[in-house]
């Protein structure tokens, strides 16, 4: 009774009565349009899927895995890059599309409660007739999901001056891996104890299962503006950023593209960038009018001190669109110019970023890959597309042995191996860059102390399988004081 | 218990941290009435680190302090060996003007940080009152007025070091604003008090000084006012920076100021947009908040964000509040506020914390005492109602299985 197949099979004994066979997918066919997530790269077939309706399908589920220790990993849309969502073949995928009620849209306190297979953009929907939105907007927006969203800290073009998912939730209902509901923070800003809503975004389903999501919604600015700026340098670009940061400009968002990028995006969606530029920058201003206008003037003037060759700002909203399209559909315009691309999401310090450019472009020339660049520059988060074809033997490899050099240059410069996408399976080798061991044993306190037994998403983030149990210190056991009969040291 | 295991832990410290800098606990430095026995300075992360391991070994414990500005908030530690002061912790580690970010040991003054980082054109949006520390100011969960606009520290700060309960150092986060790797232990350090780690060092991300900022004075009548201001800036569109409420709750009225920031010509272009909508005039500076007296009592109450109206109606349904002398003031946008209630009789005390924590649990909210009148019974129940109270019980086990850190000061016992 011990194997995983046993374990398995009384999950399902379990969940098929209690959820109904069609909420449980065991055919195989059926099972593997689960294999993955938006890191193709990467597939495992579930050995089951649950399509929970309701947040106490959920919870069954987690309850039915925890009970015979069969791992379990939640996927919303599935659109994740960093292999988050991937399934683990012995385990059961719960799936939270089916959970997509908007609950409220409360104007006055600003806030909609959605359920996590919500998608980004129906919530700017639902908000919009209150003149309010939800302003976490990954490229992804159309298609991915709170749930998602919560997981992986979502970010998007704008959260330069929004922030992250992390900011704009402040409750949630978690089912735990224990298979418990609990229902952490609410409408207000903050309540008393941890702050477990800020720990659980982004932890990348391995502290349990959202099933309940309070959003804070921000009122639409008055005025927006945005400004396409092209530059025959890729360095000129990246002085003009620095010029815009080191003037005390704070613009919603600064996009950053390569001609390789460029070339593409225009190849696909005809965006009408400029000819022969080797960077453009996509800077979109807003807030009150006033400000907006002076604000929008000084970037323009920047970007011709930092010698833009072209600079246009939208007269109307259908150019702006049009300036987003371009960016927003950058990645799957480079998968229409190369057979295969890898996507990395290194950050660096935004001061560092004209070196790193340069360091990627030498390595890509080392390695004998193209590497596009698209990036949100105004928060230094890199998108370094490396393009491959999967035909040619050893390309793969060497693909990805080249975004980990840009990751370790991302580290060496100060920053981060992963701005938005998460660590998941795709970069959790390259978390010890980051982080010493006593770093990784802190975090994994965390995990502890919501999933001791491992089964909330396991062998993703952390590098190394870790258990949860006795560990060396300089104290074990019974706390003196328990022992002297001091005190109750819970 | 032993006290040849306390005189080997005091002589162990003062090895660590220097003759110099440690010393008998004197009644100023008592933490809820407990006087600890020694207070250590520690010069260095490495010193905290030791310090730590060594009060963890001796089966001891430590409570952490800055600038001793929430020491009397919550309850009492079960037990207090060594009081550790990190105001030798006071450096800029690292400031980066062009990445909009600065590296502070945990020590350090906000106000002497707001300085060095004004010699740059920029600032923390931070604008706590009192002299607080860095640390102080996460382990608090401390905010100002600018809350409005920025957020509070869980919004700004972007790494920590910190030491672990059995003195191991740590790190989590980093220097970029954005970064997702690993968990965001910076949200879960932030207004822990001290019971989870010790922290250290923090970075957080920066924001250019405004070029021009101009506070304007609402007087109100009653708590309709506030709902008519704070609407009218939402209306307006005008992004103010704070909006901050003083209210007496025995007349009924009250001022709501505003904070309007940017450059100058928007800021005054702004500011005569409300003009046309709302009487006000410019002020210097807003009204200064009431310091009060040892006998007061204090609580925090947090609400939904547009619960602040409400929540002033229901103050003045209950009559030793509305009729004892109390105030009001605080984020009158955002809903985090400070009730202060003059003197109220000792034996009073816990009746009117129930009383206020239940119109705040009307509102989704919360009301921690944040400061009791000193008479006060021991046994007042400072934290109220918690949401996820068995997870949080969870994490400290793991983070602090001893108990090292403070025990019984924070949340349900922890």
């Amino acid at each position: 009774m011990n194997g995983s197949g046993a374990r398995l099979d009384a999950v399902l004994a379990e969940l098929v009565p209690a959820l109904g066979g069609r909420a449980v997918l065991t055919d195989p066919s059926a099972l593997r349009a689960y294999d993955c997530d938006g890191l193709t790269t990467h597939r495992s077939t579930p050995a089951a899927v649950v399509l929970a309706d309701d947040a106490d399908a959920v919870a069954s589920a987690v309850r039915a895995c925890a009970r015979h220790q069969v791992p379990f990993v939640a996927r919303g849309s599935g659109t994740g890059l960093s292999g988050g969502a991937t399934p683990r073949a012995d385990g059961v995928l719960i799936v939270t599309t089916k959970l997509r009620r908007i609950l409220a849209i409360d104007p006055d306190n600003q806030r909609a409660v959605v359920e996590p297979g919500v998608i980004n953009l129906d919530v700017t929907v639902a908000a919009t007739p209150h003149g309010l939105y939800f302003a976490p907007d990954p490229s992804s927006q159309s298609v991915c999901s709170i749930g998602g969203n919560v997981a992986e800290n979502a970010g998007g073009a704008h959260c330069l001056k929004y922030g992250f998912t992390t900011n704009h939730v402040t409750g949630l209902d978690v089912v735990v891996a224990d298979g418990s509901t609990q229902q952490l923070g609410g409408t207000a800003v903050e309540y008393p104890g941890y702050d477990l809503v800020g720990t659980f975004v982004g932890s990348e389903g391995t502290l349990g299962v959202a099933t309940r999501a309070t959003l804070r919604l921000l009122t639409r600015p008055e005025a927006v503006r945005t400004l396409l700026a092209a530059f025959s340098s890729i360095d000129d670009a990246g002085a003009a950023v620095s010029s815009i940061i080191a003037e005390g400009l704070l613009p919603a968002a600064i996009e950053m593209m390569d001609a390789t990028a460029i070339a593409a995006v225009e190849q696909a969606v005809a965006t009408r960038y400029p000819e022969g530029a080797a960077a453009v920058l996509i800077v979109e201003l807003d807030g009150p009018a006033v400000e907006v206008d002076q604000d929008t003037a000084a970037v323009e003037r920047l970007c011709r001190e930092a010698g833009s060759t072209s600079l246009h700002v939208a007269q109307t909203d259908q150019e702006r669109q049009l300036i987003w399209k371009g960016r927003k559909a950058a990645f799957a315009a480079v998968g229409r110019v190369s057979p295969d691309y890898y996507v990395q999401d290194g950050v660096i310090p935004r001061t560092s970023l004209p070196e790193v450019l340069s360091r990627i472009e030498e390595l890509g020339h080392r390695y004998g890959l193209r590497v596009a660049n698209v990036f949100h520059a105004g928060d230094g988060n890199l998108h370094p597309l490396v393009l491959f074809d999967d035909a040619v033997d050893g390309q793969a490899e060497r693909a990805e042995e080249l975004a980990g050099e840009i990751l370790a240059l991302c580290v060496a410069a100060g920053g981060s191996i992963t701005g938005e996408h998460g660590v998941g399976l795709d970069k959790k080798k390259y978390m010890p860059l980051m982080f010493t061991e006593d770093d990784l044993d802190t975090m994994h306190r965390v995990r502890c102390a919501f999933d001791p037994s491992g089964v909330a998403n396991p062998g993703k983030l952390f590098p190394t399988p870790r258990l949860c149990g006795e560990r060396p210190g300089p104290r074990r056991g019974v706390h003196p004081l328990t022992e002297a009969g001091a005190g109750d040291v819970f | 218990m032993s006290s040849d295991r306390d005189t080997l832990l005091r002589g162990r410290v003062a090895d660590i941290c220097g003759l110099d800098n440690i010393r008998d606990g004197a009644d100023g430095d008592a933490v809820g009435g407990l006087v600890p026995p020694v207070v250590a300075s520690p010069g260095s992360p490495r010193e905290v680190s030791e310090v730590v391991r060594a009060v963890a070994a001796a089966g001891r414990c430590l409570t952490v302090t800055g600038n001793r500005t929430a020491l009397a908030m919550g309850p009492p530690p079960r037990r207090l060996d060594v009081l550790l002061s990190t105001r030798r912790l006071n450096r800029v580690v690292e400031h980066s003007p062009g990445d909009l970010q600065v590296t502070a040991e945990a020590g350090l003054s906000l106000a002497e940080l707001q300085r060095h980082l004004a010699g740059h054109g920029q600032r923390l949006a931070l604008d706590v009152a009192g002299e607080r520390t860095v640390g102080g100011i996460i382990a608090a969960n401390a905010s100002g007025p600018l809350r409005h606009r920025y957020g509070s520290v869980r919004d700004l700060l972007i790494g920590v070091q910190l030491v672990r309960a059995d003195g191991t150092p740590a790190r989590a986060g980093g220097k970029v604003v954005k970064n997702v790797a690993g968990y965001d232990l910076c949200k879960l350090m932030t207004g822990s008090y001290g019971t989870l780690a010790v922290i250290v060092a923090a970075t957080f991300r920066l924001h250019a000084r405004a070029r021009a900022s101009q506070w304007t004075r609402h007087e109100i009548d009653g708590p309709a006012g506030v709902r008519a201001v704070v609407s009218a800036y939402a209306r307006a569109r005008v992004e103010p920076s704070a909006i901050e409420l003083d209210y007496d709750l025995r007349t009924g009225t009250g001022v709501v100021e505003t904070l309007m920031e940017g450059s100058p010509p928007g800021v005054a272009a702004r500011c005569a947009r409300v003009g046309d909508v709302l009487d006000g005039v410019a002020v210097p500076h807003p009204v200064a908040a009431t310091e009060g007296t040892a006998d007061d009592l204090v609580l925090k109450v947090v609400v939904a964000p547009a619960a602040v109206a409400d929540t002033l109606e229901r103050f003045h349904a209950i009559p030793p509040v509305a009729e004892g002398g109390a105030h009001v003031s605080g984020r009158a946008g955002v809903g985090v506020l400070r009730l202060t209630v003059a003197a109220p009789p000792p034996g009073s005390v816990p009746a009117l914390v129930t009383a206020v924590r239940a119109v705040a649990g009307e509102l989704d909210g919360s009301a921690v005492v944040t400061r009791a009148p000193r008479a006060t019974s021991a046994d007042l129940d400072v934290w109220g109602p918690v949401r996820g109270l068995d997870l949080m019980r969870r994490v400290k086990e793991q983070f602090d299985p001893g108990g090292v850190l403070s025990p019984g000061r924070f949340v349900g016992g922890i």
